[in-house]
Order: structure tokens, then sequence, then C-alpha cells
């Protein structure tokens, strides 16, 4: 077995310290990059995808209805930890964590490179919320592939310490997305 | 809080179902936050509008509730500091999980 997967902590030996240091810096940028991707959506929906996407509404709805595309993708968050959760069980968590950054990367790259009502219609913000929920699903489903990787690697006097590294990556990323 | 939110949960959880168990219970609590800057402008509304003169006293209290529902969720659960997480749940009344083979 791979002692590298962190699919299986207990049949393995304990980390070493350049491995621990590892994880708690790749469980820190993860939740940087994931939070900042995920809450620059914010300050776009609140400033241009009302007259980008909803441009045939009058300007308070369509500020109203570019931030329920934000909150679709709190929605999805529970369904990327239950699917991505359980993978992580199953496949183990640093490849969901892997993947869930692309996920993200290509989530918001998308809705960077989408065409507003204007040119394509409806089609534009329908795939602004499939897009936003693709954003959801892998911000719920990296939080738990962080946290765990962070936590399983830590020697146990130290695991309060290495685990709460990854968590400011979460501040991190929402205050570069300012 | 949310420092020690991440060790806490992971220690809660046997090996087998714990990226399940701490994904889950973290992202059900995203799906509720999710919905609170809207039930806080709700609130706003119905208190006047969010003009000067809006009283902002029922976010408060909104906002104080969550807290203490949170408090007392922390206060009934088990101190598990240095706990080995291989041994999470193999024995009875250890985080009320066990392992699932």
């Amino acid at each position: 077995m791979s002692t590298t997967d962190g699919a299986a902590p207990g049949t393995r030996s304990p980390s070493s310290a350049d491995e621990v240091r590892r994880v708690a810096l790749s469980g820190y940028l993860g939740n940087t990059i994931e939070n900042y991707d995920f809450s620059l959506y914010a300050s776009a929906a609140a400033v241009v995808f009302g007259p980008l996407f909803f441009s045939n509404l009058s300007p308070a709805l369509s500020t109203v209805a570019s931030f329920a595309t934000l909150a679709a993708g709190y929605v999805a968050r529970p369904l990327g930890g239950i699917v991505l959760g359980y993978l992580g069980d199953r496949v183990g968590r640093k490849r969901v964590l892997l993947v869930t950054l692309i996920m993200m990367g290509v989530g918001s790259g998308l809705i960077g490179a989408l065409p507003t009502y204007e040119q394509i219609g409806i089609a534009a913000p329908m795939l602004l919320v499939l897009f936003r929920l693709v954003q959801g699903i892998a911000v719920g489903g990296e939080w738990g592939g962080a946290a765990l990787l962070a936590a399983e690697h830590a020697p146990p006097e130290r695991r309060g310490f290495i685990t709460a590294i990854g968590q400011a990556g979460l501040p991190s990323g929402g205050l570069l997305s300012r | 809080m949310a420092a020690t939110l991440a060790a806490m949960l992971n220690e809660m959880f046997a090996t087998e179902v714990r990226s399940t168990g701490v994904s889950v219970a973290y992202q059900a609590g995203a799906l509720i936050a999710g919905f609170l800057p809207l039930t806080a402008g709700g609130l706003l509304a119905a208190a006047g509008g969010g003009g000067g003169g809006t009283n902002i006293g029922s976010v408060a209290v909104l906002v104080m509730v969550v807290s203490v529902l949170g408090a007392v969720a922390v206060w009934t659960g088990r101190e598990s500091r240095g706990s080995d997480l291989r041994e999470v749940g193999g024995e009875p009344g250890a985080g009320g999980q066990r392992p699932g083979r």
C-alpha cells in the first residue's frame, strides 16, 4: 500500500517532520485557493453578474437573481461533502483533494470565459449556475480532504496546530478575493 | 473557533468513515450558513428597510442564537485532545462511531 495517498493511515508508520510540513502547507494553499475562488464570486455577483447575465431584468431584480446564483454554490456544498467525502474514504483523501482543486480551477475559469445574456441569451445565466454548482461541489469536497490529510499526518500532540494552519487558509483566500 | 474545528471533527470519526463524516458535518453547516445573509436581509427589511433608522437588533439576536447553539454542541461534546485517530470508535462510547469493518 502506498504510504503517500493518505487512504489508510492506520497501516503506515508516523509521518516525518518534512512530510507533516508539506501536508500542512498543501492544506493551507488548498483552502486559500478554494476559498479565494468561491468568495471572489460574491464580489463579481455584486458588481458585474447582474448587468452581464440578467440584463433583461430591472437593476434591483437582476441583483437579486445574481445573488441567487451565489447561493446555488452554498446549496451544492453539502452535495460535494457527501459525494467527495465518501470518495475520500474509498479512493483516498489526497486524490480527492487534487480533483477538487482542478474542479475549482476549471469551474472558475469557465465562469470567467462565459458569454453574456446579450450574446447567447438564456443559456448564459444557466451555464453560470451550472459552473457555480461545480464551484460549490469542489469547495464541499476540498475542505474535508485538506482537514483529514493534515489531521492524519500530524503527531497527536500537534494535531490542533497542524490542522489550524490549513484553517488559516480560509480567511487568507477570503482576504485575497476582496 | 475555525482553528480547532478541523482537529475536533477529525477526532470524532473512525478512519473508515472519517472523510464522509467530517465533510458531511461541515458542509451541512455551510448549507444553513449560506441562507443567513438572505435571512438577515429579510429581518432588516421587516424592521424598516435597512436605512439609517433601522433597528438591527433582530439580526444581532439571530447571531446570538446561532452562537449559543454552537456553544451547547461543543460543551456537550467529548474532549479528544491528543487521542490516537486509529483508535477512535474502536472502544465503546468513543465518539459514537464504530469502524465499518
